[in-house]
């Protein structure tokens, strides 16, 4: 290469230049058809009617390396976001980020409560023992929307003070403003309360990064303080006090809380043959609310062991990863994964009030630790050009405090075979089978009244599970690329005479996408998936007497095609997509009981924006989308506000739209 | 650097450099060419003033490798000698591709990379990076999806069920919760090292620590959840009262058999209708309430 120019000495005389400004404005206006909230969640349409578009994108580069971004979507809706970022490249950034998300659980949903965190009911109401027998519920009604706003300010710096430096910090506030549908009880009479949500989360997380040739070092910072402004959500009770002086109740809200972590992580890259890396982060979670009262019935005080938590959990977590490539076909790793959750918080004993209502026993909480540590190795050997083969083993064993099991240890190995016989296919077959096994079952005291001591819960419990993964990719001309996927899980619980027996899923998918030029993108995809679960239950508290089973079978499919430039005028979007879903459920207890009916949900969207270009820099865009919801779900079917003596719900039902949105918008390009 | 490179990755020999760099490359590869390169000058890796760039050094080849062949004369009939790094027929090995941009970009956030699972899978930086257009897609939170479907078709699936996290909406990136350059090498490739921590990020409310703790709740949210949509609310993976029925069986009403006798058209069942469980027990992520045991304070 002496005959090489220096890189230098390369000037660029067909080079566009880097330097200068673009900018895209787009205004408009969009009309919605119908006035339902539920479609405009997280989208951020509200109401039926006109609403604003307007998106505006600045990137603005000097003719060196400075440079100012400016991004804004959505300025009219109730999603916006706005993130500015300016710096000099290579030296520094600066950036400032906005963005709401509107979030709408339940729409036309009702109740008799008035206020935000002491909720009364309206003058002249008449407690009843049953929802039914309620004279003022219908007339006391009023709507209550259960969603929330997400507003997130995000203030983001980074600095390269050198090739070898980097250091960057971000400073997030994240707050959440709305109502949350909460149960509040006194025994079996419950009310669904409007709980209020003023959620105020602030993170900071920053790293500074140290970087040597064959080596990397980096220091981090994240911290994480939750403030919530409710404490405590009071209600009034509708229904007549089961005891004196449970006319009211009390439920408590998420106390503030902090988490802090230091993390450091380092990777050691001598050569292509071997290296390392590895993280260690330790954190600690503390909470320390003051405690509302152990009841709000006057007539049953109870003294507090404590006024507050005091709560302490310290975090540590660990991974190191090492590969040795003794040959160049053969890769050997081993991995070695750390996580323990040391809760410190005290222990006491409490006296407890049941729902306001009475005087329970004392129980002691028990602060949850609980340590897990994996152990990996794996080899990955490449055969030929076309086939490569790869095997591992596994060991993950977790120990627990105060739980039923313990300890569980478990086996995994596994294979994977890829198989690329030229540039037009490539297969990847992956099984693998793991094995759980807990240490002895013990009856846990703290439990009261006591679980079935033939429970075994399935995230403790005996395990075999057994998957496989097939992917298939097949390439063609024009960029055309086939992709089918297909995934089996099957866990069987060995030693669970009552619990979860067995869980399966098998999924499908397959897609195409297809690019013959630039100017034109389609894909089209689909997936299937079918989960069942079967489960065993005792409601004589001995052997199992009933079983309990599940399927669910969801079907998607969708097709998008992006065509700009058509006639050099046009540019075309079109999008459809659909997902069905289905779930079954069966109660089998000998009796002649009918399976419930399916729960079902359908979702329709299209969506079509096609562009004119008059100019190379102004445009109009016209879309139309429309989407439709059908779901049918039993446990809201037919039940009105007196279906249920025992519950004072807010009456939500389910989720269905049908909404159409017309847009037309002008778009400016400098 | 990049010459240095790829010699040291393939240890074969190279060809020369050309000449004049990107204004060779240029006179064919304009804006007319199929695959437009040009939007590559809107983009930081053409700031010549950066030194980091490859700009800054042999421009177009120091990520393509030297194009001295590829650009020389050929006979008529001969096939021209294809760029050694990138593109379909690239001589380089994937190791090699991936090499030319981890030269600048192993640091920071991105020293897992190394057996990884999208390392060990095969994956090109450029599967997921177009570094010649403007706006990278993959950069951008509403057009990201679209880039990890094409491999993650079954996400894309869930992320249209009935309950799902605003992925859809354009509202949420995978990124938003995955680190996919692997900087906490964790299961599941997580921007915080455990997936609780992860999901605390945005619902730090869940966190606690609280008086008393739902176990399985404070130890993995996806004993009960799957955080990509489910067909059940708030992201449950069953149905309830199933779900909570496959670990409590106390007495009474926790391990009662809840047939469809008790909907609506039958005997009503609160054990069954509306909430189900959490119409009582709400507190189900843990409660601070010095009552709260049943977590229905």
């Amino acid at each position: 290469n002496d005959d090489d120019a220096e890189s230098n000495d390369l000037k660029c005389r067909f080079c566009p230049e880097t330097g200068g400004t673009e900018e895209r404005y787009e205004l408009g206006l969009g009309y919605i058809t119908d006035d339902d909230p539920e479609f405009g969640d997280a989208w951020g349409y509200d109401d039926k009617g006109y609403s604003l578009i307007g998106n505006a994108e600045l990137y603005h580069r000097t003719g060196d390396v400075g440079f100012i971004n400016l991004e804004l979507r959505d300025i009219g809706l109730d999603s916006s976001y706005l993130n500015i970022e300016g710096g000099q490249q290579g030296h520094y950034r600066l950036n400032f980020e906005y963005n709401e998300i509107s979030r709408r659980s339940f729409d036309s949903t009702v109740t008799p409560f008035r206020g935000s965190s002491q909720l009364s009911l309206p003058a002249g109401w008449v407690d009843a023992d049953s929802t039914g027998n309620m004279p003022q519920l219908v007339n006391s009604l009023r709507d209550v929307e259960i969603g929330h706003q997400r507003e997130r300010i995000t203030l983001g710096a980074e600095w390269i003070p050198s090739k070898r430096w980097q250091w960057d910090v971000q400073i997030r506030q994240d707050r959440k403003t709305g109502l949350s549908a909460m149960a509040g009880s006194f025994i079996t009479q419950a009310s669904s309360l409007p709980a209020p949500v003023d959620f105020v989360t602030d993170e900071i997380e920053s790293t500074l990064g140290y970087s040597e040739k064959h080596w990397h070092a980096q220091v981090g910072y994240y911290g994480s303080l939750f403030r919530n402004a409710d404490k405590a959500l009071t209600w009034e009770n509708p229904y007549t006090p089961l005891s004196a002086g449970a006319d009211q109740g009390q439920l408590s809200l998420p106390p503030d809380n902090q988490f802090h972590q230091l993390s450091l992580a380092y990777s050691y890259r001598p050569s292509p043959s071997y290296g390392l890396s590895s993280m260690l982060a330790a954190g600690r979670m503390t909470q320390d609310e003051k405690f509302v009262a152990t009841t709000v019935n006057p007539n049953l005080s109870v003294a507090l062991p404590r006024n507050s938590l005091d709560g302490e959990v310290d975090t540590l977590t660990g991974n190191v990863r090492a590969f040795y490539n003794p040959w160049r076909e053969l890769r050997l790793t081993s991995e070695f994964l750390y996580n323990d959750r040391d809760n410190n918080t005290p222990r006491d004993n409490w006296q407890q009030v049941v729902t306001d209502v009475f005087t329970g026993s004392i129980r002691r909480n028990i602060p949850y630790t609980f340590n897990q540590q994996s152990y990996r190795f794996s080899a990955d050997w490449k055969a030929n050009l076309k086939n490569r083969l790869s095997a591992g083993v596994e060991r993950d064993i977790r120990k627990r405090r105060g739980q039923a099991v313990e300890r569980t240890d478990e086996d995994t190995g596994w294979l994977k075979w890829r198989l690329k016989p030229g540039n037009f296919a490539e297969l990847q077959v992956k099984l693998s089978s793991s094995s759980r096994d807990g240490s002895p079952f013990q009856n846990l005291s703290s439990i009261a009244p006591p679980e079935n001591p033939r429970m075994r819960q399935f995230h403790l419990a005996d395990r075999d599970r057994d998957q496989a993964n097939v992917h298939l990719n097949l390439f063609g001309s024009n960029d055309m690329q086939l992709g089918f996927g297909i995934a089996y899980a099957n866990d069987s619980y060995r030693n669970s005479p009552i619990g979860l027996q067995s869980g399966k899923q098998l999924d499908f998918s397959g897609s195409a996408t297809f690019r013959p030029k630039e100017h034109w993108y389609s894909n089209v995809f689909l997936t299937q998936t079918r989960i069942e679960a079967s489960t065993l239950n005792s409601q004589s508290f001995s052997s199992a007497d009933w079983r309990g089973e599940s399927e669910d079978r969801i079907t998607t499919i969708g097709s998008s095609t992006i065509r700009t430039g058509i006639l050099g005028k046009f540019d075309l979007e079109v999008e459809y997509s659909h997902s069905r879903a289905t779930g079954d459920v069966s109660v089998i207890t000998g009796a002649p009981n009918p399976d419930f009916p399916a729960l079902t949900s359908e979702l329709h969207v299209f969506r079509s924006t096609t562009t004119y270009h008059f100019r190379p820099d102004l445009a109009l865009r016209f879309g139309y989308w429309f989407e439709l919801l059908r779901t049918r779900d039993w446990s809201l079917d037919d039940v009105t506000l007196t279906t249920l003596p025992g519950v004072l719900h807010l009456d939500q039902s389910e989720p269905s739209y049908k909404v159409h949105v017309f847009m037309l918008s002008t778009e400016y390009r400098f | 650097q990049a010459e240095d490179e790829m010699k040291k990755t393939s240890g074969s020999a190279l060809p020369s450099f050309t000449p004049k760099g990107a204004d060779t490359c240029l006179k064919c590869h304009d804006e007319d060419s199929e695959y437009p390169v040009l939007p590559i000058f809107k983009t930081p890796h053409a700031r010549k003033g950066d030194a980091r760039t490859p700009f800054a050094d042999r421009q177009c080849e120091s990520c393509h490798g030297p194009g001295g062949d590829h650009a020389a004369r050929i006979r008529p009939g001969q096939e021209r000698p294809p760029m050694p790094a990138f593109g379909k027929h690239s001589q380089a090995s994937i190791n090699e591709q991936n090499g030319q941009c981890q030269t600048c970009h192993e640091t920071h956030r991105r020293i897992g990379w190394e057996g990884s699972p999208h390392e060990t899978s095969d994956m090109l930086c450029s599967s997921c990076h177009s570094v010649h257009k403007s706006h990278d897609p993959v950069l951008n939170t509403v057009t990201q999806p679209e880039v990890c479907f094409d491999c993650h078709t079954q996400v894309r699936g869930q992320t249209m069920q009935l309950s799902a996290h605003p992925i859809r909406q354009g509202q949420m990136a995978c990124t938003d919760c995955h680190e996919v350059h692997s900087n906490f090498p964790t299961d599941g490739l997580l921007q915080r090292p455990t997936l609780n921590e992860t999901c605390y990020s945005c619902h730090a409310e869940k966190r606690g620590p609280f008086l008393w703790e739902h176990a399985p709740a404070t130890e993995d949210c996806s004993t009960c959840h799957q955080p990509h949509g489910s067909m059940h609310s708030s992201l449950l993976s069953q149905t309830k009262p199933l779900l909570c029925q496959n670990c409590h069986s106390q007495m009474d009403h926790p391990s009662t058999a809840y047939t469809s006798e008790g909907l609506a058209g039958g005997k009503p069942n609160a054990f069954l209708l509306m909430n189900s469980c959490t119409n009582c027990h709400s507190q189900v992520h843990g409660s601070n309430h010095p009552s709260g045991v049943k977590l229905m304070r």
